[in-house]
């Protein structure tokens, strides 16, 4: 039971490692009501235990090796110490890393039980914490490219990629969480590891024995953190996150992830032996940094000026601040737990002053990291190496910023050109538009003169012929020959006041104005005739009764006749006009 | 099953903006058939744009509703939704103008002919040009600003001949009455106010392109 109590602390850094490290999986997800929490808890809570159970190991020997605690009141106090300052730095929105606060807690035990700090395993643990987020602002900016690329490839649509867009935050939070669980479960578990006790537990088909459970609890307490506490640290921390646009936000996630897998893969550290590459370490890396480090990385690559320096101070602060912050707080605490609650902190000590519990101590686990000597000199060059490379890159930038003003300005020139051109063209269709326009006219109006002349000469024609038959009817002496001459004048004379010609002229040129006026009356009225398809066409252009009677050359009476005939033929009730319901066929 | 409900609301955005294409495009036709008296064709152009219009609010409210109820894009959203009130403005506004064509019966001189039909080309020619803009928004935002400058082009290019058609219109027409230039500078500024609109337009679009490529 006792254990148990003891655990609790381990468990409360699990949890405050949850909450911290929350923000940093599905971040940008939740807060922009992409995901749903809900979601996001459950997704995250299996695969943290699943990384925890599956790749955990590794960074647990490094940490060990760092320094044994040997009693399970120091792995408490050591915990609860770690605990509470990322707990409390993440309150006060400080930036904070678990790693960091278990190895200067560690260190911290180190200093007041006497041991003696692992100074080559210490080195490899900085120089991974740097190396960490340095990689990341690598891999970051060629991941953005590449992304960036396809999604400009792909054109996709903004609500298609909506969708892809969550699907791949899940599946990258979902990443994310077990990388967190794999890399940062040392932080929790190394320092129980050694001094818990061997416990065989069967459930079912499994057999747990004592590892496996200090993991599953480890995990479990990440998953209850998130879960509980992520949905808060959300909104206060994943406002970093939340300034970057999805697209970032992925690669960001994604860097993290796998900057944490790297740093806790056991099966890519025996595939780079294998290969005689340089190792990398497994040692827990904070989740934070390794963002910080991507973020940094892709601002770079969207402009110099875009750099935010206080990224760079919150990467400092989270290194210095946090493990030394932990290293005083355990080292007064385990002060306190040894001489106040007289619990055994160390069992080096324990022996020394015939402690009153002494807990089982555990051969120290074989470490299988290999201690490269030329590791450090290797990580230095290769930080030296990206400076240069930056500031490289930096002047590279410059250059082609300038080029980038250069080509900017003979584009706009180029349009400005295309819009001339445009402006031009629209000035020509102007004129044209104008000119069609005067053309129809003036073809309008020659017809009409030419029609007058025409009208005049055959008048005249006319006129002479009338004058003629007048003349002969004079001459003509029988009185029966000369009423025969005049009868013909006279009906010729009615034939030309019927003003065939005109008239057609006048039903022509209402046809051209009134369009497809008689197309659509043959239409919808195919039985009409001739003389009640004509009417129509007068009643359209606006005549009168009177004026249609003189036109027509019948009796006004006639027209109210052929109106009436008209109305049954259309099918039109007494209540509607005859003339609106014409004009609005 | 999921894209079906994402091609569904791609498709009312290209309805959508394919009815503000048709609506300038209306205005335009409608000023020339108002000005060359075919009052046939103005009369139709009028009533579709009427339909248009109609046909637009109700399409608009349908994407409201469609982001709204699939929570789509929620960071864009409200921006999106924006967008597609200030183009429905357009549609409005051409509607509305090419209405006081018709209520008021502008006495337009023909020597002004050919200055308000190049005026409304140049004008209608900025609200075409932001479409294209809002097209590649969707699909391809590094590619609007280049879209933008034709906006901002045809924009200052409105200026400039409404600016000059109101000098013509106030200082070379003595034959006109007071109260009949007043009436044309009205008119001229009812076909400005299109490019206007899309510069505004262009705007809101540049900065919701920069939005979405940082």
């Amino acid at each position: 039971m006792i254990v148990f109590l003891f655990i609790s602390a381990g468990l409360f850094l699990g949890w405050s490692l949850g909450a911290k490290d929350a923000p940093n999986i599905f971040g940008t997800a939740v807060v922009t009501k992409m995901v749903n929490f809900r979601i996001v808890a459950i997704v995250s809570g299996i695969f943290v235990i699943l990384g925890s159970l599956l790749q955990g190991g590794g960074g647990t020997e490094t940490l060990q090796k760092l320094g044994s605690v040997d009693a399970l009141g120091g792995a408490f106090t050591i915990a609860l110490c770690a605990g509470l300052t990322v707990f409390f730095f993440t309150k006060y929105k400080l930036p904070s890393s678990g790693s960091q606060a278990i190895v200067g807690a560690i260190i911290g035990w180190c200093f007041f039980s006497n041991t003696v700090v692992n100074q080559a395993t210490l080195g490899i643990i900085v120089v991974s914490w740097i190396s960490a987020p340095v990689l990341a602002a690598i891999v970051a900016p060629l991941l953005y490219l590449l992304l960036r690329y396809f999604i400009r490839r792909s054109r996709l649509h903004i609500i298609k990629l909506d969708f892809y867009i969550r699907i791949v935050l899940v599946v990258v939070g979902a990443f994310a969480a077990y990388s967190l669980g794999a890399n940062n479960i040392p932080n929790i578990t190394a320092v129980f590891l050694s001094a818990f006790p061997e416990i065989q537990l069967n459930v079912g088909v499994a057999s747990l024995n004592s590892t496996t459970l200090v993991f599953l609890f480890g995990g479990v307490s990440i998953a209850a953190g998130i879960y509980m506490y992520g949905r808060k640290a959300m909104g206060k921390v994943g406002v970093a996150l939340v300034e970057l646009t999805p697209e970032s936000a992925i690669v960001v996630v994604f860097t993290q992830a796998l900057m944490l897998f790297l740093f806790s893969s056991s099966a890519l550290t025996h595939l780079l032996k294998s290969l005689g590459l340089p190792l990398l370490p497994l040692v827990p890396v904070s989740s934070s940094q390794a963002m910080f480090g991507a973020i940094l990385g892709i601002s770079l690559l969207k402009g110099v000026g875009e750099v935010k320096i206080k990224l760079i101070g919150n990467l400092l602060t989270g290194w210095i601040l946090t493990p030394l912050a932990a290293l005083i707080t355990t080292f007064f605490s385990l002060f306190i737990v040894q001489n106040v609650f007289k619990i055994v902190v160390s069992g080096k000590l324990a022996t020394a002053d015939a402690a009153m519990l002494v807990s089982p101590i555990k051969d120290s686990v074989a470490i299988n990291i290999p201690m490269n000597g030329n590791f450090t000199l290797l990580v230095i060059a290769f930080s030296l190496i990206t400076s240069i490379s930056l500031l490289v890159y930096l002047q590279l930038k410059k250059h082609q910023l300038h080029f980038r003003i250069q080509t900017e300005k003979s584009r706009e020139e180029s349009h400005y050109n295309e819009m001339q051109q445009a402006l031009t063209d629209i000035e020509v269709k102007t004129v044209q538009l104008e000119n069609s326009a005067l053309s129809t006219r003036l073809q309008e109006k020659r017809n009409e003169v030419i029609n007058y002349a025409l009208n005049i000469g055959e008048q005249r024609k006319f006129l002479e012929m009338l004058a003629r038959k007048i003349e002969d009817s004079l001459r003509e002496e029988e009185s029966e020959k000369r009423n025969e001459i005049l009868k013909v004048t006279l009906t010729s004379l009615h034939q030309k006041m019927s003003f065939s010609h005109e008239l057609d002229d006048l039903y022509l040129k209402a046809e051209k104005v009134h369009n497809d006026f008689p197309a659509k009356i043959n239409e919808k009225f195919p039985d009409l005739t001739e003389q009640e398809k004509r009417l129509t066409i007068l009643l359209r252009v606006g005549f009168s009764s009177k004026e249609i009677s003189s036109i027509m050359n019948i009796s006004p009476k006639s027209v109210e006749i052929s109106r009436y005939r008209l109305r049954k033929k259309l099918e039109i009730d007494n209540k509607t006009n005859l003339t609106h319901f014409i004009k609005n066929i | 099953m999921i894209f079906k409900r994402a091609n569904h609301s791609i498709e009312l955005i290209e309805n959508f903006l394919n009815a503000v294409d048709q609506s300038v495009l209306l205005f335009k036709e409608g000023v020339k058939y108002y000005l060359y008296n075919d009052s046939e064709r103005f009369n139709a152009n009028l009533e579709s744009l009427a339909k248009l219009e109609s046909d637009a609010d109700s399409l608009r409210r349908e994407i409201e509703n469609t982001l709204y109820s699939q929570s789509l894009m929620p960071q864009l959203r409200s921006d999106i939704l924006r967008l597609l009130e200030d183009f429905d403005k357009l549609i409005d506004l051409s509607k509305k103008n090419l209405f006081q064509f018709e209520v008021e019966s502008p006495n337009i001189p023909g020597e002004l002919n050919q200055d308000f039909v190049r005026l409304t080309q140049v004008s209608v020619s900025a609200a075409e040009s932001v479409i294209p803009a809002a097209r590649l928004y969707f699909r391809d935002p590094l590619g609007v600003k280049e879209q933008l400058h034709r906006v901002y082009f045809y924009e200052k290019e409105t200026d400039l001949l409404a600016d000059s058609l109101r000098r013509k219109i106030f200082r070379e027409m003595p034959n006109l009455k007071l109260s009949e230039k007043f009436h044309l500078r009205y008119f001229s500024l009812h076909i400005e106010i299109i490019s206007d609109q899309a510069e505004a337009l262009a705007d809101l679009l540049s900065i919701m392109a920069i939005k979405r490529t940082v």
